[in-house]
């Protein structure tokens, strides 16, 4: 079965309303943690996660109280990684200055951010009412991806707003209000 | 050579900077931005090391490369093929076909910024040391010392661990030298790069500036002349060194003490497009002002056997 090449609007993650993009936008840039390029290499943008205790972003949300980072690239876009293979271990590597050798910071929306978001990663089998909490789960290559979550027990990052959308480009998205609500624990 | 300001200087130009930024007049801004360009483009050729090792570039939109998957700025250049070696037939045989192809890189662009300084107009005017170097320093410095510091982490990843044999060249590129800085070891160090596959010159050299001064001590009975005593009287002044250009570092943190990179003719290392120049920002308004600098870039190492380096105790 062929592979259909990458086009720039099958995974979106887009700000429908509220501050971002702008100078007074809540951002916030991050390396991508080993583990979460392990579950899935690239991460599409709209995954969702968290930072680890290095400052690194992980993917999923979990039960843990973290503060919710949504990806804005995908994780190989050309300004945060061009891998050229491994002087190490491979011949006829080549080695990129820029963006940085072992990648570049890569930008988030934090989950505080006051705005209305639209990600294509959602999973696609579960209903989305209005006023849904969603949640994500932290293994398999599906981590990042949105999903109904319980208030209180899963780590949520936010409520549905306008349910399933069209992200302007025929593919589906959640529409979402962005905002974290803590599992209860210690 | 840098403008030497003195006080007097500095206050005048500090006054006019001040005085283009507290005007309504779009154009002042324009000039009092323009002010701050001029001296930083300056700054930039002078400190970047990478721009003294591969010439940067200054690419043109209509020379970038349209890919499918992003419509971020990507380069896409060539890479000579390396070539198989003749062979030794006995008469009536024939060659062996060989189909042609290549190797290619994408240089893709990246920005650096600086943070946005913030600052009230009427405080600008009771400064007296150099606005200039304020910006430079505290601005300049950073992008060009993430630059530089990007293109060291790329030198040391492509050779590797001391005293390792890298697989693309077959042959050690990063050697802990033996012994203290001397003319037999900096002759020894010469030969790693030329010991790669690429049977490169060295033809840049990249030190920090304590290392050139533990150069500088190299006995008399090894220079075999008089330079010792005419390092005592007016320092270092060689800019080569076995015909290779001296390129001297002041960012110790990335070019360590007796480390030496060695680098050949930059047509044999890689491509370092200049996207967009260093610019100023300046935006002011009512009695605030706000600034910060920019630039885009993008740069790869495509020969892994162009890099070298030696470490000496």
């Amino acid at each position: 079965m062929p592979s259909a090449p990458y086009q720039m609007q099958a995974h979106t993650l887009d700000c429908v309303k509220g501050a971002w993009p702008g100078e007074h936008a809540l951002e916030y840039r991050a390396r991508i943690s080993a583990n979460a390029k392990a579950l899935i290499d690239p991460i599409p943008p709209g995954r969702v996660g968290y930072l680890n205790s290095d400052g690194e972003f992980e993917l999923g949300l979990g039960t843990a109280a973290v503060m919710p980072l949504f990806i804005w690239p995908r994780s190989n876009d050309p300004d945060v990684e061009n891998y050229g293979g491994d002087p190490a271990s491979e011949k006829f590597t080549f080695v990129s200055v820029m963006p940085h050798p072992d990648g570049n910071e890569a930008l988030f929306l934090v989950g505080s951010g006051a705005y209305e978001l639209a990600s294509t990663e959602f999973d696609s089998g579960q209903s989305y009412a209005r006023n849904t909490f969603l949640t994500s789960g932290t293994s398999t290559s599906a981590a990042g991806t949105l999903t109904p979550g319980t208030r209180g027990t899963h780590m949520c990052c936010g409520m549905v707003s306008r349910g399933i959308v069209d992200n302007g480009w025929k593919r589906d998205a959640i529409c979402f209000w962005a905002f974290p609500v803590f599992p209860n624990v210690a | 050579m840098p403008e030497v300001m003195t006080q007097e200087k500095s206050r005048l130009l500090n006054g006019l900077l001040s005085e283009k930024l507290r005007s309504d007049d779009p154009v002042h801004h324009k000039q009092a931005a323009d002010v701050i360009n001029e001296y930083i483009r300056t700054q930039v050729k002078e400190d970047s090391y990478l721009d003294k090792i591969i010439e940067p570039y200054p690419i043109q939109a209509d020379e970038l490369d349209r890919v499918i998957h992003t419509d971020k700025p990507t380069k896409v250049v060539d890479v000579e093929p390396e070539s198989q070696a003749g062979y030794t037939v006995g008469y009536g045989g024939s060659p062996d076909r060989l189909w042609l192809r290549g190797r290619r890189f994408p240089v893709t662009a990246a920005r650096l910024q600086t943070r946005k300084y913030a600052k009230d107009v009427s405080e600008l005017r009771t400064w007296h040391m150099d606005l200039r170097q304020v910006v430079s320093d505290n601005a300049i410095r950073d992008l060009l010392a993430e630059k530089d510091g990007n293109f060291i982490a790329a030198c040391n990843k492509i050779v590797g661990p001391a005293d390792t044999v890298m697989p693309h060249s077959g042959t050690i590129q990063h050697k802990a030298m033996s012994g203290d800085i001397t003319r037999d070891a900096i002759m020894e160090a010469f030969k790693v790069l030329q010991s790669t596959p690429g049977s490169h010159k060295a033809e840049k050299v990249l030190l920090n500036h304590n290392t050139i001064l533990d150069l500088s001590k190299i006995a008399q009975d090894e220079w075999g002349n008089d330079h010792p005593g005419d390092i005592m009287a007016n320092g270092w002044t060689k800019d080569k060194l076995n015909g290779a250009d001296l390129i001297v570092t002041i960012k110790r943190n990335q070019v360590p003490d007796k480390n030496f990179y060695w680098f050949p003719n930059q047509i044999f290392i890689g491509k370092n497009f200049e996207f967009t120049p260093t610019t100023m920002h300046v935006k002011k308004e009512y009695f605030l002002v706000e600034f910060f600098a920019y630039l885009e870039f993008g740069c790869g190492i495509a020969n892994t056997n162009g890099v070298a380096r030696t470490d000496h105790r």
